[in-house]
C-alpha cells in the first residue's frame, strides 16, 4: 500500500508556477529523496507535504488519508529543518518533548519517551542543555530527536545536512540511513547534493524548474537517466556529453562524433534512431580508461592531450578539452599521467548513452536490455 | 556613556602592542570628546541637584554651580506635597500618581499590541501585509499637533474627554506605530522555520507565540518598554490637551508649579519638582538599559 501519494500537485505563487503536476507515490519504508538544483521547487513540495504550504491544485495522501487541507499536526508527519529550528529558550529535553507537550501527553510519560529517543540518538547527556550550548552536529541530533519522538507515519527532512562540515555530513548521512534501516519509517528527504541522494535513497525524484525529470531507484537514475539534465546532474564528476550524429554506414546505422564513427551500440534500440538524427553521446567518466581495452569489447579508442589533472586520492581525474566541451576521464588513483601530454584513452561503449539533441531525452534501449523500471516516468522533460 | 567607552576600549585593545603617537592621540581625542559630552549633560543636572538642596537665602547669595553649604530637603518635601499649583496646595504627588495611572496601562497595551502586530506581520503573513505595515509606519511620522483637534473630537464621541482613560487611549494609538516597527523588525531576524517547526509540533497561534517567540523577545520588549515609558512619561502636549483638572499628568503639574506666580520664585522647589518628574525615566534607563545588550537569540539556528 502506498504510504505517501503526491497526486498531481501544482503550485503557483502569483503568476509564477513553481510546481507542475507533480505525481509521486512511495510505499511504506521507502526513502524518497527529492534532488535538484536550487529553485527547482523541491523544498516547496516538501512544505506542501508538511502542510506548511497549500498546493494550488492536486492532493496529498498520507497512509491512505487525504490530508491536502489538514493542519501539519493532523498529518502524522515530523519534520527536520535545514536550520534545525530548535527553540532557543528551551532545554534540549523540552525541545524534543515539545510536540508531546502540545499534544497534552502527561509529564512522566513525556519524560520517558524523550529519554528513549535521546538514548537512541546518544544525546542523553545533552538533555538539560540549551541549543546555544550545542555544536552543529549535536543540534542536528536534537532536531532529529524532535522528529523521532512523535513516531510519525512520514519523516520529512529539508536539507538537514547542508549546515554541517564535510566530515560530519558523511557521518550523519550514514547515521540517518542506519536509523531508517532500523526503524523502517517512510522518509522524504530534500537535498541538492546528488551524492546524498544516491547513497540514501530507495527512490529518487530528480527535479528541475518545477518538473520531475525522473523518478526511480538510484541505480536506474544513474544508469539510465531520462535526459541530459539528469545524466549530468547525477554523478560526480558529471557524465561527458559529446555532440554526435546518427549516420548511414555499411550494414546499418553508426554514431559519428569527434572525428570517429562507431556502430550504434548494441543496447540502443535501432527503431528509436534514424539517419541524420542529431544526438548527444553520454559517457560516464569511469567508463573511460587509459590505454587499450581488451579486444572484443566495444570501445572507442582515441588519443588526446590531457589539460588538467585532479588527483582525488582514490581516483585521478583527467580533464580534456573537446572543442567547446569538457571531457573527463576518471582513472585509477595511481594513474601515471602528466598534464600537457597526450595519451591513448579507451571508452567502454557498452554503457554509452544516446540522447536526442532536440528534446534532450535519452534514446530508448533495445527492449530486453532495459532493466525493469516500473516507476520510471518522465514528465515534461525539457533539456 | 559607559557603554560607549567600553566599546572604544575593546576595539583598540589588540593594537596595544605597537602604540604610535598617532594612535595614542586618537585615543586621547576620543576620550576627550566623551568626557566633554558627559559634562555637557552632567553640569546642568549637577546645578539642578545643588539648587534643589539649598535654601532660598543661599540661592540668592551664591553661584549656580556651587555645592550647597547647608543641605536642606525642605524644597523636595514642598515640591512633593505642599507646593501650591494653581489653587491647590498639595504638591506634585497627585499629578505623579496620575502619570503612573496613564503610563502603566498605556505602555502595557501598546507594547502588547505591537508585539502581536510584529508577530503577525512577520510569521503569519497575509496579502497586503507590507501595505498594512507601511500604513502603521506612517503613524511614526505624524506630528502630535496635527491630531489634536480630531483626537479631541473622537475622545468626545467616545465619552473619554478629560479622563485618564482618554489620555491612555491616545498614547496607545500613537505608540502602536513605534512598537509595531520595533517588534516587526526584530521578528524579521527570527528564522521563520522556528514558527514552522512549532506549527508541525502542533502548537497553535497563541501557543507558538507564548512558548517559542515570547521567551526570545525580551531584548525588544525592553527596548519598546523603555521607549514607550519615556515618551509617555515625558509627554506634555497630550496631557495638557486631553486631561483636565485632577487628571493631569506630572509634566503639566510641573509646568503649572513653575508658572504659579505668588510671591518670590522658589528655584529650589522648582528644581526638586523637575527632578522628581524626571526621576522615573532616569531610573528605567539605569535599571533596564543593560538588557539592551543581551542577545538571547544565539543557538536558535546554526551557530
Amino acid at each position: 500500500m502506498s504510504d505517501l501519494a503526491i497526486d498531481h500537485i501544482s503550485k503557483s505563487f502569483g503568476a509564477t508556477d513553481v510546481l507542475h503536476r507533480i505525481d509521486l507515490t512511495i510505499d511504506r519504508g521507502d526513502f524518497l529523496v527529492l534532488v535538484g538544483p536550487s529553485g527547482c521547487g523541491k523544498s516547496t513540495l516538501l512544505s506542501i507535504v508538511a502542510g506548511l504550504e497549500q498546493p494550488t491544485s492536486g492532493r496529498i495522501l498520507i497512509g491512505g488519508n487525504d490530508v491536502t487541507t489538514a493542519e501539519p499536526k493532523e498529518r502524522d508527519i515530523a519534520m527536520v529543518f535545514q536550520s534545525y529550528a530548535l527553540y532557543p529558550s528551551m532545554t534540549v529535553e523540552r525541545n524534543i518533548g515539545f510536540s508531546l507537550e502540545m499534544a497534552g501527553v502527561a509529564k512522566d510519560k513525556r519524560k520517558a519517551r524523550v529519554r528513549e529517543v535521546a538514548e537512541l540518538l546518544k544525546i542523553e547527556q545533552l538533555l538539560p542543555r540549551r541549543p546555544s550550548q550545542l555544536s552543529g552536529g549535536q543540534r542536528q541530533r536534537v532536531a532529529m530527536g524532535r522528529a523521532l519522538v512523535r513516531e510519525p507515519e512520514v519523516f520529512l527532512f529539508d536539507e538537514p545536512l547542508s549546515n554541517l562540515d564535510a566530515k560530519l555530513r558523511v557521518d550523519m548521512r550514514v547515521e540517518i540511513k542506519r536509523l531508517h534501516q532500523r526503524l523502517g519509517t517512510t522518509i522524504v528527504y530534500v537535498t541538492h547534493d546528488q551524492i546524498e541522494a544516491m547513497t540514501m535513497a530507495t527512490k529518487i525524484a530528480v527535479m528541475k524548474d518545477g518538473f520531475v525529470q525522473q523518478f526511480g531507484a538510484p541505480k536506474d537514475v544513474y544508469d539510465r537517466p531520462a535526459n541530459v539534465f539528469v545524466a549530468t546532474f547525477m554523478g560526480s564528476p558529471p557524465m561527458n556529453i559529446l555532440p554526435a550524429e546518427i549516420v548511414e554506414a555499411r550494414g546499418g546505422l553508426a554514431v559519428r562524433f569527434e572525428k570517429d564513427e562507431i556502430a550504434v551500440p548494441a543496447h540502443i534500440d535501432l527503431d528509436a534512431v534514424h539517419a541524420g538524427q542529431k544526438t548527444f553521446l553520454g559517457l560516464r567518466p569511469e567508463a573511460v580508461h587509459l590505454g587499450q581495452l581488451p579486444s572484443g569489447s566495444l570501445a572507442w579508442t582515441f588519443d588526446h592531450t590531457v589539460d588538467v589533472i585532479e588527483p582525488t586520492g582514490p581516483s585521478t581525474l583527467a580533464l580534456m578539452e573537446f572543442g567547446e566541451d569538457e571531457f573527463i576521464a576518471s582513472l585509477p588513483g595511481d594513474a601515471d599521467i602528466v598534464a600537457g601530454e597526450s595519451y591513448t584513452f579507451a571508452a567502454d561503449l557498452s554503457k554509452a548513452l544516446l540522447f536526442d539533441r532536440e528534446t534532450g531525452n535519452r534514446i530508448a534501449h533495445r527492449p530486453g536490455t532495459e532493466a525493469p523500471a516500473p516507476t520510471l516516468s518522465v514528465v515534461g522533460a525539457k533539456g | 556613556m559607559s557603554v560607549a567607552a567600553a566599546d572604544v576600549g575593546a576595539i583598540s585593545a589588540p593594537a596595544k602592542a605597537n602604540k604610535t603617537f598617532g594612535k595614542r592621540f586618537g585615543r586621547f581625542a576620543v576620550y576627550a570628546c566623551l568626557v566633554l559630552a558627559a559634562l555637557v549633560f552632567l553640569i546642568p543636572f549637577a546645578s539642578m541637584v545643588f539648587t534643589s538642596l539649598k535654601d532660598m537665602d543661599e540661592i540668592r547669595a551664591g553661584n549656580l554651580l556651587a555645592p550647597p553649604q547647608l543641605i536642606t530637603f525642605e524644597p523636595w518635601i514642598k515640591a512633593w506635597s505642599e507646593a501650591c499649583i494653581s489653587v491647590r496646595c498639595d504638591g506634585l504627588s497627585g499629578y505623579f500618581l496620575n502619570t503612573i495611572l496613564i503610563v502603566v496601562p498605556a505602555v502595557l497595551i501598546s507594547v502588547g499590541l505591537g508585539a502581536l502586530n510584529g508577530y503577525v506581520l512577520t510569521m503569519h503573513r497575509f496579502p497586503g501585509a507590507d501595505w498594512v505595515f507601511g500604513a502603521m509606519l506612517f503613524g511614526c511620522f505624524i506630528p502630535f499637533q496635527i491630531v489634536l483637534i480630531p483626537m479631541a473630537r473622537m475622545l468626545g464621541l467616545m465619552g473619554l474627554s478629560g479622563s485618564i482613560a482618554g489620555v491612555v487611549f491616545v498614547h496607545v494609538v500613537y505608540g502602536i506605530s513605534f512598537t509595531t516597527l520595533f517588534f516587526r523588525n526584530y521578528y524579521q531576524s527570527v528564522p521563520r522555520e522556528l514558527v514552522k517547526a512549532a506549527n508541525v509540533d502542533g502548537a497553535g497561534f497563541w501557543q507558538t507565540y507564548w512558548h517559542v517567540l515570547l521567551p526570545i523577545s525580551w531584548p525588544i520588549i525592553t527596548v519598546s518598554v523603555i521607549w514607550q515609558f519615556t515618551s509617555i512619561w515625558n509627554d506634555f502636549l497630550f496631557g495638557v490637551s486631553f486631561a483636565s483638572g485632577d487628571n493631569q499628568p506630572v509634566t503639566v503639574g510641573l509646568n503649572n508649579l513653575v508658572n504659579t506666580s505668588t510671591g518670590a520664585k522658589e528655584y529650589n522647589v522648582d528644581m526638586a519638582g523637575a527632578i522628581i518628574s524626571a526621576f522615573p525615566t532616569l531610573f528605567v534607563y539605569v535599571v533596564a538599559g543593560r538588557f539592551f545588550l543581551r542577545g538571547l537569540m544565539s543557538g536558535a539556528v546554526k551557530g
